[in-house]
């Protein structure tokens, strides 16, 4: 276990002055992701096996408002082939893919079909699982829940949706590109219907708990850059990105972090344009600088990541070099609004001394014990 | 009345104003839950909240082996699966029933390596934020209570049923030096809880006893854990918990006596085709013995005359003397309709309701 220095702040007052630029006691340590082959790996090296993860490594707390934004109810599942091998099946969202039986969460699916195709499918497969009024949407006993994270002092987030990642998870990047040429309507018209299906859902809980931040997730970028064009994006996605954060901002939500992979340069401005104030994790694989970042954007971004997760796979001088030289962590972490993590879950090729050399040498520069 | 005021009053043999129907004894299917959602239950509902069941919960406290350990697969073909599960069961069937056994411990040099996994320390034993928790349920609404282990029932399972009675007349003082240490595990583990959280409960459970009982006889059992009993209830009693509930499978009616002597006061499901009846069990031992259960869920796949039938033939009485809660005696299956189980629930409230 960790021995952490004395804070003076709640995890909430952090994770505030953290994500705004403010002075927080020390920087929040988010809590990293891991594939479950690392930590079994890690296991083998030395983990203890009966302890909380994210206690060991001493990262503070965040929570989501368990709200299910989902298709609900999800396609139902169904398995249309299988061998030995691998499997074909539907999925909750309706892709069929095609994945090994074996450590499925080891390797990417093929995306064999979606179920998302036309108006039709939307109106009569997907518009009657997107209902805001169903009950199942909040969890069991939301009432003591509400009362639960009223004196809080850890941060509470809320999700605002995703208006380019759902469509694609429903359709294909493919079948989801040509409909911004052949059917725009029908693609503005989802995107809406997605941004009011949001707001409707998650009022409730913006009123009763009063959340810190709200997350976005879009994964729509890969490594050389965005799935859909810019132009597409400011046409179809920003008025919903624009709405959705205006109304949670109406609620006291002024930090909107968002998730995606990839090369997202060409996004960020727009994001900020559509209300977000953060972006996330920054892959280092597919070109994302965050002390350039940094640099042009100013206070304008806050930046959650950028820690390269296949240099923790080499060894110390390595991660060194990285944390100092190549991101520069010191001058990162004195400017505000950067929060290391690295730039995805961390893989099972990282040892896990060069996780724990990684992580006690950002908390000796973020605690100020080295300069 | 609250949920809670409710749970406990009822099984205090108090009188109270509403029908408790409790989550924790009220344990449906998955695939009940599938079917009636072709039958017509919303799929988009959280089925106990439309039932309208009440919450009542057992505090996360873990102390099951820790860590656990992955399932791992032996053998599988299209109708079945063999594998081994996270206690070293051997399984077979898809998520159903557990056939046949590999138990961990073969002799007791297994026993020594197996206590590494009963640290009552783990740090993982407890929520991550238990001073939270703590805050949290201090406030509740709902009855909580503690999952207080079953010594006997685990050392049964992890050695095997076989091991057991070779054990038996081999070596009796194993098998209880493993349930005296079992005892002080679930103790230590516990205690924290307990000090800091004021519980409404204790639920002990016995899942093998009626296995073992049909094997080796009471008095074997009463023996071997008359002691265990007594210290554990003793330090919930220590820290205040009076309602201490027995969820024991199959007809453990032989080992009732020493129960009550020991000081628990409840019991459930009451498994009807295990023999198990609550009028005669009321009968016999009146307010000492508040009940949970005892509903045939067999019944509740037939027609609604043979529900109204169960139900009338013990409910209404139970209702009016107190210290029950009608529920019923296992996890309701995929054999019971929708409509089945709306119709049992309609039927109760209307007999609580008169």
């Amino acid at each position: 276990m960790i021995a952490m220095r004395k804070t003076t702040m709640s995890a909430r007052e952090r994770f505030k002055a953290t994500m705004t630029f403010g002075e927080p006691d020390r920087v929040f340590y988010m809590p990293h992701w891991f594939w479950s082959t690392t930590i079994e790996r890690w296991h083998t090296e030395g983990l203890p096996r009966d302890v909380h993860i994210d206690d060991y490594f001493g990262f503070d707390r965040y929570q989501v408002v368990p709200i299910n934004l989902g298709l609900l109810p999800p396609f139902e599942p169904e398995i249309y082939y299988e061998d030995d091998e691998y499997r074909i099946y539907r999925r909750g969202d309706g892709q069929i893919v095609k994945e090994f039986k074996r450590r499925p969460e080891g390797s990417m699916p093929q995306w064999l079909d979606y179920a998302l195709k036309s108006e039709e499918d939307w109106e009569r497969q997907f518009k009657p699982r997107l209902n805001p009024n169903s009950p199942a949407r909040y969890p069991l006993w939301w009432d003591d829940y509400v009362r639960s994270v009223r004196d809080r002092d850890y941060p509470l987030g809320i999700h605002l949706g995703s208006y380019y990642g759902w469509l694609r998870n429903w359709m294909g990047v493919e079948n989801l590109s040509y409909m911004m040429y052949d059917n725009p309507q029908l693609v503005e018209e989802m995107c809406n219907y997605l941004a009011d299906f949001v707001i409707k859902t998650v009022e409730r809980a913006l009123e009763e708990v009063r959340p810190d931040f709200a997350l976005m997730w879009e994964d729509m970028a890969m490594k050389s850059g965005p799935l859909c064009s810019p132009e597409h994006f400011r046409r179809f996605m920003l008025p919903c990105y624009k709405k959705v954060t205006s109304f949670a901002r109406s609620y006291g939500v002024e930090i909107v972090l968002l998730d995606s992979d990839g090369h997202v340069d060409p996004l960020i401005p727009l994001w900020l344009e559509g209300g977000v104030t953060g972006v996330y994790p920054f892959e280092r694989a597919a070109g994302e600088d965050i002390v350039a970042l940094r640099k042009q954007y100013g206070k304008k971004l806050v930046i959650i990541g950028g820690v390269d997760k296949r240099v923790l796979a080499r060894n110390e001088e390595e991660i060194k070099h990285h944390l100092l030289d190549e991101l520069q962590l010191p001058w990162m972490l004195s400017e505000g609004g950067y929060v290391p993590f690295v730039d995805h879950a961390v893989p099972p090729d990282v040892p896990l001394k060069n996780f724990q050399f990684y992580w006690d040498m950002v908390r000796k520069i973020a605690e100020g014990e080295v300069a | 009345m609250g949920s809670r005021e409710n749970f406990i009053g009822v099984l205090r043999f108090e009188k109270v104003g509403a029908l408790s129907l409790p989550t924790l004894f009220w344990q449906i299917h998955g695939e009940a839950i599938r079917r009636w959602q072709r039958e017509g239950l919303p799929k988009d509902v959280h089925v106990v909240e439309y039932l309208g069941l009440e919450r009542v919960e057992l505090m996360p406290v873990n102390i099951g082996t820790l860590p656990h350990y992955e399932r791992g697969r032996l053998e599988e073909i299209e109708e079945w699966r063999l594998s081994m599960d996270r206690e070293f069961k051997a399984t077979i069937g898809k998520e159903i029933e557990i056939v046949e056994e590999q138990p961990p411990i073969r002799e007791k040099k297994d026993w020594e390596w197996f206590k590494t996994l009963l640290n009552p320390h783990s740090p993982a034993r407890y929520p991550r934020f238990w001073d939270d928790y703590k805050r949290v349920v201090s406030e509740r609404t709902y009855a909580l209570g503690i999952y207080a282990g079953s010594p006997l029932s685990w050392v049964a399972e992890w050695i095997g049923i076989r091991g057991f009675c070779k054990a038996l007349n081999e070596d009796r003082g194993w098998l209880m030096e493993m349930i005296e240490w079992l005892t002080d595990f679930i103790i230590e583990t516990t205690k924290k809880a307990l000090s800091d959280v004021k519980v409404d409960f204790a639920l002990l459970n016995e899942g093998r006893a009626y296995k073992i009982l049909s094997t080796v006889g009471d008095e074997v059992i009463t023996s071997l854990t008359r002691k265990s009993y007594e210290r554990l209830i003793g330090h919930l009693r220590e820290h205040g918990v009076e309602l201490i509930i027995m969820h024991a499978i199959g007809n453990v009616e032989p080992l009732l006596q020493t129960w009550l002597d020991v000081g628990i006061n409840a019991i459930s499901p009451i498994q009807v085709a295990s023999g198990m009846d609550v009028i005669s069990l009321r009968k016999r031992y009146g307010k000492s013995l508040a009940l949970i259960g005892g509903i045939d869920r067999e019944a509740l796949s037939w027609s609604k005359r043979d529900i109204t039938e169960e139900v009338m033939h013990k409910v209404p009485q139970l209702l009016d003397e107190g210290g029950y809660i009608p529920a019923p005696d296992g996890v309701v299956n995929a054999n019971v309709p929708w409509e089945n189980m709306r119709y049992c629930l309609q039927l109760l409230r209307s007999i609580a309701q008169t």
